[in-house]
Protein backbone atom coordinates (compact mmCIF):
# COMPACT_ATOMS: atom_id res chain seq x y z
CA UNK A 1 0.00 0.00 0.00
CA UNK A 2 2.60 2.49 0.70
CA UNK A 3 4.62 1.71 -1.96
CA UNK A 4 1.46 2.60 -4.10
CA UNK A 5 0.92 5.70 -2.68
CA UNK A 6 4.75 6.97 -3.21
CA UNK A 7 4.49 6.04 -6.79
CA UNK A 8 0.80 7.70 -7.12
CA UNK A 9 3.25 10.95 -5.55
CA UNK A 10 5.76 10.36 -8.26
CA UNK A 11 3.53 9.71 -10.96
CA UNK A 12 1.40 13.30 -10.39
CA UNK A 13 4.97 14.85 -9.75
CA UNK A 14 5.85 14.06 -13.28
CA UNK A 15 2.96 14.90 -14.59
CA UNK A 16 2.71 18.48 -12.96
CA UNK A 17 6.12 18.87 -13.64
CA UNK A 18 5.83 18.21 -17.56
CA UNK A 19 2.35 19.54 -17.76
CA UNK A 20 4.09 23.04 -17.45
CA UNK A 21 5.46 22.69 -21.16
CA UNK A 22 1.59 21.90 -21.75
CA UNK A 23 -0.04 24.06 -20.30
CA UNK A 24 1.75 27.47 -20.10
CA UNK A 25 1.75 27.87 -24.04
CA UNK A 26 -2.17 27.67 -23.49
CA UNK A 27 -2.57 30.21 -20.68
CA UNK A 28 -0.36 33.29 -22.62
CA UNK A 29 -2.90 32.21 -25.74
CA UNK A 30 -5.84 32.89 -23.29
CA UNK A 31 -4.56 35.68 -21.35
CA UNK A 32 -3.30 37.61 -24.24
CA UNK A 33 -6.54 37.54 -26.35
CA UNK A 34 -8.03 39.55 -23.91
CA UNK A 35 -5.74 42.54 -24.60
CA UNK A 36 -5.91 45.28 -26.72
CA UNK A 37 -3.88 45.01 -29.74
CA UNK A 38 -2.06 48.75 -28.65
CA UNK A 39 -1.31 47.12 -25.19
CA UNK A 40 0.45 44.07 -26.45
CA UNK A 41 3.48 45.60 -27.42
CA UNK A 42 4.06 48.31 -24.74
CA UNK A 43 2.49 45.11 -22.18
CA UNK A 44 5.82 43.36 -22.52
CA UNK A 45 8.19 46.63 -22.10
CA UNK A 46 10.93 47.17 -19.77
CA UNK A 47 10.46 43.76 -17.51
CA UNK A 48 12.59 43.35 -14.79
CA UNK A 49 12.46 40.07 -13.58
CA UNK A 50 10.39 36.23 -14.28
CA UNK A 51 7.97 37.77 -11.64
CA UNK A 52 7.49 40.74 -13.16
CA UNK A 53 7.21 38.85 -16.69
CA UNK A 54 3.93 37.03 -15.19
CA UNK A 55 1.96 39.88 -13.93
CA UNK A 56 2.36 41.27 -17.61
CA UNK A 57 0.34 38.15 -19.04
CA UNK A 58 -2.88 39.76 -17.02
CA UNK A 59 -3.97 42.45 -19.42
CA UNK A 60 -4.23 45.45 -17.75
CA UNK A 61 -7.60 46.48 -19.21
CA UNK A 62 -9.78 43.89 -20.44
CA UNK A 63 -11.73 43.67 -23.48
CA UNK A 64 -13.69 41.54 -25.62
CA UNK A 65 -13.69 43.52 -28.92
CA UNK A 66 -10.91 41.12 -30.55
CA UNK A 67 -13.55 38.06 -30.22
CA UNK A 68 -16.61 40.17 -31.26
CA UNK A 69 -14.84 41.83 -34.34
CA UNK A 70 -14.07 38.83 -35.31
CA UNK A 71 -17.75 38.01 -36.43
CA UNK A 72 -19.23 41.48 -36.23
CA UNK A 73 -16.48 43.55 -37.51
CA UNK A 74 -15.50 46.53 -36.30
CA UNK A 75 -13.85 50.27 -36.42
CA UNK A 76 -10.27 49.85 -38.71
CA UNK A 77 -10.88 45.61 -39.40
CA UNK A 78 -11.35 45.36 -43.00
CA UNK A 79 -13.64 42.16 -43.23
CA UNK A 80 -12.89 40.89 -46.51
CA UNK A 81 -12.16 37.48 -45.08
CA UNK A 82 -15.32 36.68 -43.29
CA UNK A 83 -15.01 34.49 -40.69
CA UNK A 84 -18.32 33.47 -39.96
CA UNK A 85 -18.48 32.05 -43.74
CA UNK A 86 -15.28 30.18 -42.63
CA UNK A 87 -16.89 28.92 -39.78
CA UNK A 88 -19.86 27.86 -41.34
CA UNK A 89 -17.62 25.85 -44.70
CA UNK A 90 -15.77 24.45 -41.87
CA UNK A 91 -18.90 22.74 -40.04
CA UNK A 92 -20.13 21.87 -43.20
CA UNK A 93 -17.10 19.87 -44.38
CA UNK A 94 -16.33 18.09 -40.98
CA UNK A 95 -20.04 17.12 -39.96
CA UNK A 96 -20.41 15.70 -43.64
CA UNK A 97 -17.34 14.09 -43.50
CA UNK A 98 -17.96 12.69 -40.30
CA UNK A 99 -21.10 11.00 -41.19
CA UNK A 100 -20.00 9.61 -43.98
CA UNK A 101 -16.71 8.42 -42.54
CA UNK A 102 -19.06 6.65 -39.69
CA UNK A 103 -20.71 4.43 -42.08
CA UNK A 104 -18.41 3.95 -44.84
CA UNK A 105 -15.48 2.37 -42.07
CA UNK A 106 -18.26 1.20 -39.59
CA UNK A 107 -19.95 -0.91 -42.91
CA UNK A 108 -16.33 -2.26 -44.22
CA UNK A 109 -14.99 -3.04 -40.45
CA UNK A 110 -17.97 -5.47 -40.45
CA UNK A 111 -17.60 -7.09 -43.16
CA UNK A 112 -13.72 -7.46 -42.69
CA UNK A 113 -14.26 -9.02 -39.69
CA UNK A 114 -17.08 -10.80 -39.19
CA UNK A 115 -18.70 -11.77 -42.49
CA UNK A 116 -15.16 -14.20 -43.09
CA UNK A 117 -15.37 -14.08 -46.86
CA UNK A 118 -12.34 -15.16 -48.74
CA UNK A 119 -9.30 -12.98 -49.11
CA UNK A 120 -11.13 -10.64 -47.21
CA UNK A 121 -8.01 -10.38 -44.86
CA UNK A 122 -5.68 -9.99 -47.87
CA UNK A 123 -7.85 -7.10 -49.43
CA UNK A 124 -7.86 -5.07 -45.56
CA UNK A 125 -3.78 -5.51 -45.23
CA UNK A 126 -3.05 -5.12 -49.09
CA UNK A 127 -5.31 -1.78 -48.48
CA UNK A 128 -2.96 -1.03 -45.39
CA UNK A 129 0.14 -1.15 -47.02
CA UNK A 130 -1.31 1.25 -49.81
CA UNK A 131 -2.29 3.38 -47.55
CA UNK A 132 1.75 4.29 -46.37
CA UNK A 133 2.24 5.77 -49.67
CA UNK A 134 2.97 9.29 -49.19
CA UNK A 135 0.36 11.61 -49.68
CA UNK A 136 2.95 13.85 -51.26
CA UNK A 137 3.20 11.83 -54.42
CA UNK A 138 -0.61 12.09 -54.89
CA UNK A 139 -1.53 15.56 -54.16
CA UNK A 140 -0.85 17.50 -57.44
CA UNK A 141 -2.91 14.80 -59.06
CA UNK A 142 -5.73 15.00 -56.33
CA UNK A 143 -5.92 18.24 -57.47
CA UNK A 144 -6.84 17.12 -61.28
CA UNK A 145 -9.43 14.93 -60.13
CA UNK A 146 -10.74 17.85 -58.44
CA UNK A 147 -10.59 19.78 -60.98
CA UNK A 148 -12.49 17.20 -63.47
CA UNK A 149 -14.96 16.35 -61.35
CA UNK A 150 -15.65 20.48 -61.23
CA UNK A 151 -14.67 20.35 -57.61
CA UNK A 152 -12.38 23.63 -57.35
CA UNK A 153 -13.94 25.83 -55.07
CA UNK A 154 -16.46 23.24 -54.33
CA UNK A 155 -17.22 22.30 -50.74
CA UNK A 156 -17.69 18.40 -51.89
CA UNK A 157 -13.58 18.54 -52.87
CA UNK A 158 -13.03 19.02 -48.68
CA UNK A 159 -15.54 16.13 -48.39
CA UNK A 160 -15.33 13.25 -50.26
CA UNK A 161 -11.89 12.24 -50.41
CA UNK A 162 -11.38 12.00 -46.33
CA UNK A 163 -13.49 9.00 -46.73
CA UNK A 164 -10.70 6.91 -48.64
CA UNK A 165 -8.89 6.46 -45.11
CA UNK A 166 -7.93 2.80 -43.63
CA UNK A 167 -6.33 3.78 -40.41
CA UNK A 168 -10.24 3.76 -38.85
CA UNK A 169 -11.42 0.87 -40.47
CA UNK A 170 -8.68 -0.82 -38.50
CA UNK A 171 -9.66 0.47 -34.91
CA UNK A 172 -12.49 -0.70 -35.28
CA UNK A 173 -11.86 -4.08 -36.43
CA UNK A 174 -9.98 -4.21 -33.13
CA UNK A 175 -12.75 -2.77 -30.84
CA UNK A 176 -14.71 -5.79 -32.82
CA UNK A 177 -12.31 -8.44 -31.70
CA UNK A 178 -13.90 -8.00 -28.11
CA UNK A 179 -17.73 -8.41 -29.03
CA UNK A 180 -18.72 -11.98 -28.54
CA UNK A 181 -19.32 -13.78 -31.98
CA UNK A 182 -22.07 -15.91 -30.26
CA UNK A 183 -24.17 -12.44 -29.98
CA UNK A 184 -24.06 -12.65 -34.19
CA UNK A 185 -24.57 -16.25 -34.39
CA UNK A 186 -27.44 -16.38 -32.30
CA UNK A 187 -29.26 -13.28 -34.20
CA UNK A 188 -28.55 -14.97 -37.30
CA UNK A 189 -30.26 -18.40 -36.07
CA UNK A 190 -32.95 -16.16 -35.19
CA UNK A 191 -33.31 -15.20 -38.91
CA UNK A 192 -31.86 -12.03 -38.84
CA UNK A 193 -30.38 -10.91 -41.82
CA UNK A 194 -26.22 -9.88 -42.10
CA UNK A 195 -27.34 -6.29 -42.37
CA UNK A 196 -29.94 -6.76 -39.12
CA UNK A 197 -26.97 -8.14 -37.10
CA UNK A 198 -25.02 -4.76 -38.35
CA UNK A 199 -27.80 -2.57 -37.07
CA UNK A 200 -29.05 -4.29 -33.94
CA UNK A 201 -26.15 -5.70 -32.52
CA UNK A 202 -22.48 -4.43 -34.00
CA UNK A 203 -23.68 -1.04 -33.92
CA UNK A 204 -24.99 -0.14 -30.54
CA UNK A 205 -21.54 -2.75 -29.16
CA UNK A 206 -19.28 -0.99 -31.43
CA UNK A 207 -20.87 2.73 -30.16
CA UNK A 208 -17.57 4.02 -28.16
CA UNK A 209 -15.28 2.92 -30.85
CA UNK A 210 -17.28 5.05 -33.27
CA UNK A 211 -17.39 7.90 -31.44
CA UNK A 212 -13.74 7.85 -31.06
CA UNK A 213 -13.93 7.37 -34.96
CA UNK A 214 -15.94 10.16 -35.19
CA UNK A 215 -13.43 12.79 -33.47
CA UNK A 216 -10.79 11.83 -35.21
CA UNK A 217 -12.89 12.65 -38.58
CA UNK A 218 -14.34 15.74 -37.58
CA UNK A 219 -10.80 17.07 -35.98
CA UNK A 220 -8.82 15.71 -39.36
CA UNK A 221 -11.21 17.45 -41.76
CA UNK A 222 -11.49 20.87 -39.46
CA UNK A 223 -7.44 20.74 -38.98
CA UNK A 224 -6.56 20.08 -42.39
CA UNK A 225 -4.47 22.76 -43.71
CA UNK A 226 -3.04 22.18 -46.62
CA UNK A 227 -5.29 20.94 -49.42
CA UNK A 228 -8.04 23.64 -48.75
CA UNK A 229 -5.29 25.94 -49.66
CA UNK A 230 -4.45 24.24 -53.01
CA UNK A 231 -8.29 23.40 -53.81
CA UNK A 232 -10.18 26.40 -52.35
CA UNK A 233 -8.77 29.96 -54.56
CA UNK A 234 -11.63 31.71 -53.71
CA UNK A 235 -11.71 33.44 -50.10
CA UNK A 236 -15.34 32.96 -49.57
CA UNK A 237 -15.19 28.94 -50.16
CA UNK A 238 -12.45 28.52 -47.44
CA UNK A 239 -12.37 26.51 -44.15
CA UNK A 240 -11.57 28.17 -41.00
CA UNK A 241 -7.77 26.83 -40.12
CA UNK A 242 -7.35 27.40 -43.98
CA UNK A 243 -8.34 30.83 -43.80
CA UNK A 244 -6.23 31.80 -40.44
CA UNK A 245 -3.12 31.86 -43.16
CA UNK A 246 -5.51 34.94 -44.74
CA UNK A 247 -6.34 36.36 -41.19
CA UNK A 248 -2.65 36.61 -40.64
CA UNK A 249 -1.98 38.72 -43.48
CA UNK A 250 -4.92 40.79 -42.54
CA UNK A 251 -4.18 41.45 -38.96
CA UNK A 252 -0.39 42.36 -39.47
CA UNK A 253 0.90 43.46 -35.87
CA UNK A 254 -2.57 43.16 -34.47
CA UNK A 255 -1.29 40.09 -32.19
CA UNK A 256 -4.19 40.02 -29.87
CA UNK A 257 -7.11 39.95 -32.80
CA UNK A 258 -4.71 37.02 -34.09
CA UNK A 259 -4.70 34.93 -30.83
CA UNK A 260 -8.33 35.27 -30.24
CA UNK A 261 -9.13 33.99 -33.69
CA UNK A 262 -7.00 31.14 -32.64
CA UNK A 263 -8.62 30.26 -29.88
CA UNK A 264 -11.96 30.65 -31.87
CA UNK A 265 -11.05 27.93 -34.51
CA UNK A 266 -9.63 25.24 -31.44
CA UNK A 267 -13.37 25.80 -29.40
CA UNK A 268 -15.14 23.57 -31.85
CA UNK A 269 -12.73 20.10 -31.44
CA UNK A 270 -12.14 20.91 -27.96
CA UNK A 271 -15.73 20.73 -26.94
CA UNK A 272 -16.48 17.47 -29.13
CA UNK A 273 -12.77 15.83 -26.93
CA UNK A 274 -14.61 16.82 -23.61
CA UNK A 275 -18.50 15.15 -24.66
CA UNK A 276 -16.05 11.75 -26.24
CA UNK A 277 -13.17 12.06 -23.20
CA UNK A 278 -14.98 9.17 -21.39
CA UNK A 279 -15.04 6.64 -24.12
CA UNK A 280 -11.46 7.66 -25.40
CA UNK A 281 -9.36 4.60 -23.73
CA UNK A 282 -12.13 1.82 -24.22
CA UNK A 283 -12.68 2.42 -27.74
CA UNK A 284 -8.77 3.01 -29.04
CA UNK A 285 -7.01 -0.28 -29.16
CA UNK A 286 -4.29 -1.60 -31.31
CA UNK A 287 -3.93 -4.59 -29.54
CA UNK A 288 -3.77 -7.96 -31.63
CA UNK A 289 -4.18 -9.94 -28.33
CA UNK A 290 -7.94 -9.11 -27.71
CA UNK A 291 -9.69 -11.46 -29.14
CA UNK A 292 -13.61 -12.62 -28.66
CA UNK B 1 -16.48 -11.01 -58.64
CA UNK B 2 -17.51 -9.43 -61.71
CA UNK B 3 -18.48 -13.03 -63.45
CA UNK B 4 -20.07 -13.29 -60.44
CA UNK B 5 -22.58 -10.91 -60.82
CA UNK B 6 -23.09 -11.58 -64.41
CA UNK B 7 -24.19 -15.30 -63.20
CA UNK B 8 -26.08 -14.40 -60.07
CA UNK B 9 -28.11 -12.18 -62.60
CA UNK B 10 -29.11 -15.42 -64.34
CA UNK B 11 -32.53 -16.49 -63.75
CA UNK B 12 -32.26 -20.36 -64.46
CA UNK B 13 -30.14 -20.84 -61.85
CA UNK B 14 -31.66 -23.02 -58.71
CA UNK B 15 -32.26 -20.98 -55.70
CA UNK B 16 -29.85 -22.54 -53.48
CA UNK B 17 -26.80 -21.89 -55.50
CA UNK B 18 -28.28 -18.32 -55.64
CA UNK B 19 -28.35 -17.68 -51.61
CA UNK B 20 -24.73 -19.45 -51.86
CA UNK B 21 -24.07 -16.70 -54.55
CA UNK B 22 -25.41 -13.92 -52.59
CA UNK B 23 -23.47 -14.90 -49.42
CA UNK B 24 -20.71 -14.43 -51.42
CA UNK B 25 -21.14 -11.08 -52.93
CA UNK B 26 -22.73 -9.75 -49.82
CA UNK B 27 -19.37 -8.76 -48.23
CA UNK B 28 -18.26 -6.70 -51.10
CA UNK B 29 -21.50 -4.63 -51.19
CA UNK B 30 -20.50 -3.86 -47.64
CA UNK B 31 -16.67 -2.89 -48.37
CA UNK B 32 -17.71 -1.67 -51.47
CA UNK B 33 -17.75 2.23 -50.76
CA UNK B 34 -14.93 2.58 -48.81
CA UNK B 35 -13.28 0.67 -51.79
CA UNK B 36 -14.87 3.23 -54.50
CA UNK B 37 -13.48 6.39 -52.21
CA UNK B 38 -10.48 4.70 -51.85
CA UNK B 39 -9.53 3.65 -55.43
CA UNK B 40 -10.75 7.27 -56.63
CA UNK B 41 -9.41 9.41 -53.89
CA UNK B 42 -6.28 7.40 -52.99
CA UNK B 43 -5.13 4.94 -55.64
CA UNK B 44 -5.84 7.01 -58.99
CA UNK B 45 -3.84 10.26 -57.76
CA UNK B 46 -1.09 7.68 -56.32
CA UNK B 47 -0.89 5.73 -59.78
CA UNK B 48 -1.04 9.23 -61.74
CA UNK B 49 1.91 10.61 -59.11
CA UNK B 50 4.06 8.08 -59.79
CA UNK B 51 3.54 8.21 -63.26
CA UNK B 52 4.36 11.98 -63.21
CA UNK B 53 7.90 10.77 -61.86
CA UNK B 54 8.66 10.10 -65.61
CA UNK B 55 7.57 13.42 -66.91
CA UNK B 56 8.03 16.79 -67.83
CA UNK B 57 4.79 18.45 -66.60
CA UNK B 58 3.84 21.81 -65.73
CA UNK B 59 0.98 21.05 -63.79
CA UNK B 60 -1.59 22.87 -66.18
CA UNK B 61 -0.38 20.93 -69.55
CA UNK B 62 -0.39 17.67 -70.25
CA UNK B 63 2.52 15.54 -68.83
CA UNK B 64 5.18 14.73 -71.59
CA UNK B 65 7.04 11.26 -71.10
CA UNK B 66 10.55 11.06 -70.81
CA UNK B 67 11.26 8.24 -69.28
CA UNK B 68 14.12 8.04 -66.41
CA UNK B 69 15.43 11.34 -67.24
CA UNK B 70 14.28 12.70 -63.73
CA UNK B 71 15.70 10.52 -61.75
CA UNK B 72 19.27 10.33 -63.29
CA UNK B 73 19.48 14.18 -62.68
CA UNK B 74 18.21 13.03 -58.87
CA UNK B 75 20.68 10.96 -58.41
CA UNK B 76 23.43 11.16 -60.89
CA UNK B 77 23.99 15.06 -61.82
CA UNK B 78 25.23 16.23 -59.13
CA UNK B 79 26.14 19.77 -60.38
CA UNK B 80 22.59 19.98 -60.58
CA UNK B 81 20.42 22.03 -58.22
CA UNK B 82 17.77 19.38 -57.95
CA UNK B 83 20.24 16.78 -56.93
CA UNK B 84 21.45 19.26 -54.21
CA UNK B 85 17.71 19.64 -53.32
CA UNK B 86 17.13 15.95 -52.80
CA UNK B 87 20.46 15.01 -51.44
CA UNK B 88 19.82 18.25 -48.54
CA UNK B 89 16.17 17.72 -48.59
CA UNK B 90 16.27 13.70 -47.40
CA UNK B 91 19.52 14.42 -45.10
CA UNK B 92 17.13 16.91 -43.02
CA UNK B 93 14.29 14.77 -43.00
CA UNK B 94 16.09 11.99 -42.12
CA UNK B 95 18.37 13.67 -39.57
CA UNK B 96 14.90 14.94 -37.84
CA UNK B 97 12.99 11.55 -37.97
CA UNK B 98 16.18 10.77 -35.36
CA UNK B 99 15.59 13.44 -33.71
CA UNK B 100 12.28 13.34 -33.05
CA UNK B 101 11.22 9.83 -32.71
CA UNK B 102 12.70 8.71 -29.70
CA UNK B 103 11.21 11.56 -27.83
CA UNK B 104 7.91 11.19 -29.72
CA UNK B 105 7.53 7.11 -28.03
CA UNK B 106 9.23 8.03 -24.70
CA UNK B 107 7.63 10.95 -24.07
CA UNK B 108 3.87 9.62 -24.08
CA UNK B 109 4.84 6.03 -22.84
CA UNK B 110 6.03 7.80 -19.63
CA UNK B 111 2.73 9.80 -19.53
CA UNK B 112 0.41 7.14 -20.12
CA UNK B 113 2.51 4.95 -17.22
CA UNK B 114 1.90 7.88 -14.75
CA UNK B 115 -1.55 8.42 -15.58
CA UNK B 116 -1.86 4.61 -15.20
CA UNK B 117 -1.20 4.85 -11.44
CA UNK B 118 -4.01 6.96 -11.47
CA UNK B 119 -3.00 9.80 -9.26
CA UNK B 120 -5.34 12.94 -8.59
CA UNK B 121 -6.67 15.06 -11.05
CA UNK B 122 -6.18 12.13 -13.50
CA UNK B 123 -8.76 13.50 -16.21
CA UNK B 124 -7.33 16.68 -16.12
CA UNK B 125 -4.04 15.51 -16.99
CA UNK B 126 -5.20 13.38 -20.11
CA UNK B 127 -7.30 16.32 -21.54
CA UNK B 128 -4.25 19.20 -20.80
CA UNK B 129 -1.78 16.52 -22.85
CA UNK B 130 -4.29 15.56 -25.25
CA UNK B 131 -4.83 19.45 -25.94
CA UNK B 132 -2.57 20.11 -29.03
CA UNK B 133 -3.61 17.24 -30.81
CA UNK B 134 -6.52 19.35 -31.42
CA UNK B 135 -5.20 21.80 -32.70
CA UNK B 136 -4.17 22.66 -36.66
CA UNK B 137 -0.96 22.58 -37.63
CA UNK B 138 -0.83 26.46 -37.75
CA UNK B 139 -2.35 26.80 -34.36
CA UNK B 140 0.23 25.31 -32.93
CA UNK B 141 3.38 26.59 -34.92
CA UNK B 142 1.40 30.18 -33.93
CA UNK B 143 1.29 29.26 -30.09
CA UNK B 144 5.19 28.83 -30.44
CA UNK B 145 5.88 31.60 -32.24
CA UNK B 146 4.82 33.34 -29.36
CA UNK B 147 6.13 31.49 -26.77
CA UNK B 148 10.23 31.57 -27.66
CA UNK B 149 9.61 35.55 -29.25
CA UNK B 150 12.57 37.58 -28.46
CA UNK B 151 10.74 40.67 -27.60
CA UNK B 152 7.97 39.03 -25.20
CA UNK B 153 8.09 34.73 -25.43
CA UNK B 154 8.32 32.97 -22.31
CA UNK B 155 11.58 31.55 -22.70
CA UNK B 156 13.67 34.78 -23.25
CA UNK B 157 11.59 37.26 -20.89
CA UNK B 158 11.33 34.63 -17.97
CA UNK B 159 13.29 32.13 -18.14
CA UNK B 160 16.18 35.18 -19.03
CA UNK B 161 17.26 33.44 -22.53
CA UNK B 162 19.13 35.75 -24.91
CA UNK B 163 19.32 33.39 -27.74
CA UNK B 164 16.93 33.98 -31.23
CA UNK B 165 15.59 30.70 -30.70
CA UNK B 166 14.27 30.54 -34.52
CA UNK B 167 18.01 30.31 -36.04
CA UNK B 168 20.32 27.53 -35.73
CA UNK B 169 21.58 26.04 -33.70
CA UNK B 170 18.35 26.42 -32.06
CA UNK B 171 16.30 25.24 -34.73
CA UNK B 172 16.24 21.56 -34.57
CA UNK B 173 15.64 21.87 -30.78
CA UNK B 174 12.56 24.19 -31.51
CA UNK B 175 11.53 21.34 -34.32
CA UNK B 176 11.39 18.85 -31.99
CA UNK B 177 9.73 19.91 -29.20
CA UNK B 178 6.82 21.62 -31.34
CA UNK B 179 6.39 18.19 -32.98
CA UNK B 180 6.46 16.21 -29.62
CA UNK B 181 4.03 19.13 -27.97
CA UNK B 182 2.06 18.32 -30.94
CA UNK B 183 2.01 14.56 -31.48
CA UNK B 184 2.43 13.26 -28.06
CA UNK B 185 -1.81 12.99 -27.20
CA UNK B 186 -2.29 11.00 -30.08
CA UNK B 187 0.21 8.02 -29.06
CA UNK B 188 -0.67 8.81 -25.28
CA UNK B 189 -4.07 7.34 -25.34
CA UNK B 190 -2.98 4.29 -27.48
CA UNK B 191 -0.70 3.21 -24.49
CA UNK B 192 -2.85 4.57 -21.99
CA UNK B 193 -5.63 1.76 -22.96
CA UNK B 194 -2.75 -0.94 -24.09
CA UNK B 195 -2.25 -0.39 -20.15
CA UNK B 196 -5.37 -1.02 -18.88
CA UNK B 197 -5.83 -3.97 -20.69
CA UNK B 198 -3.20 -5.55 -19.50
CA UNK B 199 -4.26 -8.51 -17.07
CA UNK B 200 -3.89 -7.68 -13.48
CA UNK B 201 -3.19 -10.99 -12.22
CA UNK B 202 -0.21 -11.02 -13.99
CA UNK B 203 0.73 -8.18 -12.01
CA UNK B 204 0.09 -10.00 -8.95
CA UNK B 205 1.95 -13.02 -10.24
CA UNK B 206 4.81 -10.90 -10.73
CA UNK B 207 4.65 -9.47 -7.28
CA UNK B 208 4.21 -12.92 -5.47
CA UNK B 209 7.81 -13.90 -7.22
CA UNK B 210 8.84 -10.82 -5.37
CA UNK B 211 9.29 -8.31 -8.56
CA UNK B 212 10.30 -4.46 -7.83
CA UNK B 213 8.07 -1.50 -10.48
CA UNK B 214 11.00 -1.89 -12.39
CA UNK B 215 11.21 -5.86 -12.63
CA UNK B 216 7.24 -5.64 -12.99
CA UNK B 217 7.44 -2.78 -15.70
CA UNK B 218 10.53 -5.31 -18.04
CA UNK B 219 8.72 -8.35 -17.50
CA UNK B 220 4.93 -7.73 -17.37
CA UNK B 221 4.21 -4.44 -19.01
CA UNK B 222 6.90 -4.36 -21.56
CA UNK B 223 5.71 -7.48 -23.59
CA UNK B 224 2.13 -6.79 -23.00
CA UNK B 225 2.62 -3.26 -24.91
CA UNK B 226 4.59 -4.98 -27.75
CA UNK B 227 2.33 -4.73 -30.07
CA UNK B 228 1.15 -1.14 -29.72
CA UNK B 229 4.67 -0.18 -29.15
CA UNK B 230 5.53 -1.80 -32.62
CA UNK B 231 2.44 0.11 -34.35
CA UNK B 232 3.10 3.66 -32.92
CA UNK B 233 6.46 3.17 -33.83
CA UNK B 234 5.57 2.51 -37.49
CA UNK B 235 3.11 5.27 -37.55
CA UNK B 236 5.27 7.74 -35.84
CA UNK B 237 8.43 7.18 -38.04
CA UNK B 238 5.49 7.40 -41.41
CA UNK B 239 4.27 10.69 -39.81
CA UNK B 240 7.66 12.20 -39.35
CA UNK B 241 9.13 11.73 -42.83
CA UNK B 242 6.22 13.81 -44.28
CA UNK B 243 7.58 16.53 -41.77
CA UNK B 244 6.24 19.82 -43.28
CA UNK B 245 4.21 22.58 -41.65
CA UNK B 246 6.86 22.72 -38.48
CA UNK B 247 9.83 24.06 -40.52
CA UNK B 248 7.95 25.79 -43.03
CA UNK B 249 5.15 27.96 -41.07
CA UNK B 250 8.39 28.19 -37.70
CA UNK B 251 11.59 28.93 -39.38
CA UNK B 252 10.26 29.85 -43.05
CA UNK B 253 11.83 28.36 -45.92
CA UNK B 254 14.03 31.13 -47.79
CA UNK B 255 16.52 31.35 -45.30
CA UNK B 256 16.88 28.48 -43.51
CA UNK B 257 18.49 26.01 -45.93
CA UNK B 258 20.12 24.36 -42.93
CA UNK B 259 16.81 23.02 -41.70
CA UNK B 260 14.83 22.62 -45.38
CA UNK B 261 13.10 19.53 -45.26
CA UNK B 262 12.14 17.43 -48.61
CA UNK B 263 8.37 18.16 -48.62
CA UNK B 264 9.30 21.71 -48.80
CA UNK B 265 11.17 21.56 -51.77
CA UNK B 266 8.75 19.54 -53.19
CA UNK B 267 5.92 22.22 -52.58
CA UNK B 268 8.19 25.03 -53.80
CA UNK B 269 9.15 23.00 -56.60
CA UNK B 270 5.57 21.97 -57.82
CA UNK B 271 3.04 24.35 -56.43
CA UNK B 272 5.35 27.72 -56.77
CA UNK B 273 7.66 26.42 -59.42
CA UNK B 274 5.27 24.77 -61.79
CA UNK B 275 8.22 21.75 -61.92
CA UNK B 276 6.18 19.28 -61.45
CA UNK B 277 7.56 16.00 -63.18
CA UNK B 278 10.75 16.68 -61.40
CA UNK B 279 8.89 17.04 -57.78
CA UNK B 280 6.93 14.18 -58.34
CA UNK B 281 10.31 12.40 -58.76
CA UNK B 282 11.32 13.49 -55.41
CA UNK B 283 8.25 12.58 -54.13
CA UNK B 284 8.35 9.33 -55.20
CA UNK B 285 12.03 8.64 -53.80
CA UNK B 286 10.88 10.01 -50.59
CA UNK B 287 7.66 7.54 -50.51
CA UNK B 288 10.39 4.79 -51.88
CA UNK B 289 11.93 5.48 -48.16
CA UNK B 290 9.10 5.27 -46.03
CA UNK B 291 7.66 1.99 -47.24
CA UNK B 292 10.93 0.61 -47.03
CA UNK B 293 10.99 1.76 -43.32
CA UNK B 294 7.58 0.59 -42.35
CA UNK B 295 7.71 -2.55 -45.14
CA UNK B 296 10.03 -4.57 -42.37
CA UNK B 297 7.62 -2.99 -39.38
CA UNK B 298 4.33 -4.00 -41.09
CA UNK B 299 5.32 -7.55 -41.90
CA UNK B 300 5.76 -8.00 -38.01
CA UNK B 301 2.74 -7.09 -37.08
CA UNK B 302 0.43 -8.66 -39.94
CA UNK B 303 2.34 -11.93 -38.57
CA UNK B 304 1.54 -11.05 -35.26
CA UNK B 305 -2.07 -10.56 -35.82
CA UNK B 306 -2.44 -13.98 -37.40
CA UNK B 307 -1.23 -15.85 -34.24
Amino acid sequence: MKESKNIKRLALLFLVLLGLIWIIPVIWLITNSFKYDADFITSFANITGPGDYLTRLIPRSWTLSNYTELFFGGENVNTTANIGLMFKNSFIVSIAQTVGVVIVTSLSAYAYERLNFKGGDKIFWTLMYISMFPNVVSILPQFRIANALGWVNNLNALIWPGLAGVFNIFLIRNFMKGIPKALDEAATIDGASSFQVYTKIILPSIAPVMIVVGLFAFNGAWNDYLWPRIVMTDVNNQTLTAGLRLLMGQYEQRWAHMIASCIVSMAPPFLLYLFAQKYFLQGISVQASVKG
Amino acid sequence: MFWGVLIAAKPSFKREDRNILKRDLLPYAYIGPHLFFFIVFFVTPAIYGIYAAFTKWDLFNEPVFIGLDNFKTLLFDSGNTYYKQLRNGLFNTIKFVIYCVPFCIIVPLSLALALSARPKGNKFFQALYYLPSLMSISTVTLTWRYFFNQDYGVMNKFFGSTANWFTPPYTWVMLVVVTVWWCTGGTMVIYQSALASIPQDQYEAAAVDGAGPVQKFLHVTLPNMRYPLMYTLITTVVAQFNIYGQPDILVGFNNQEANAVLLQYIYENSVKKQVAGMSSAMAVILGLCIMAVSFVQMRLMVSDSKD
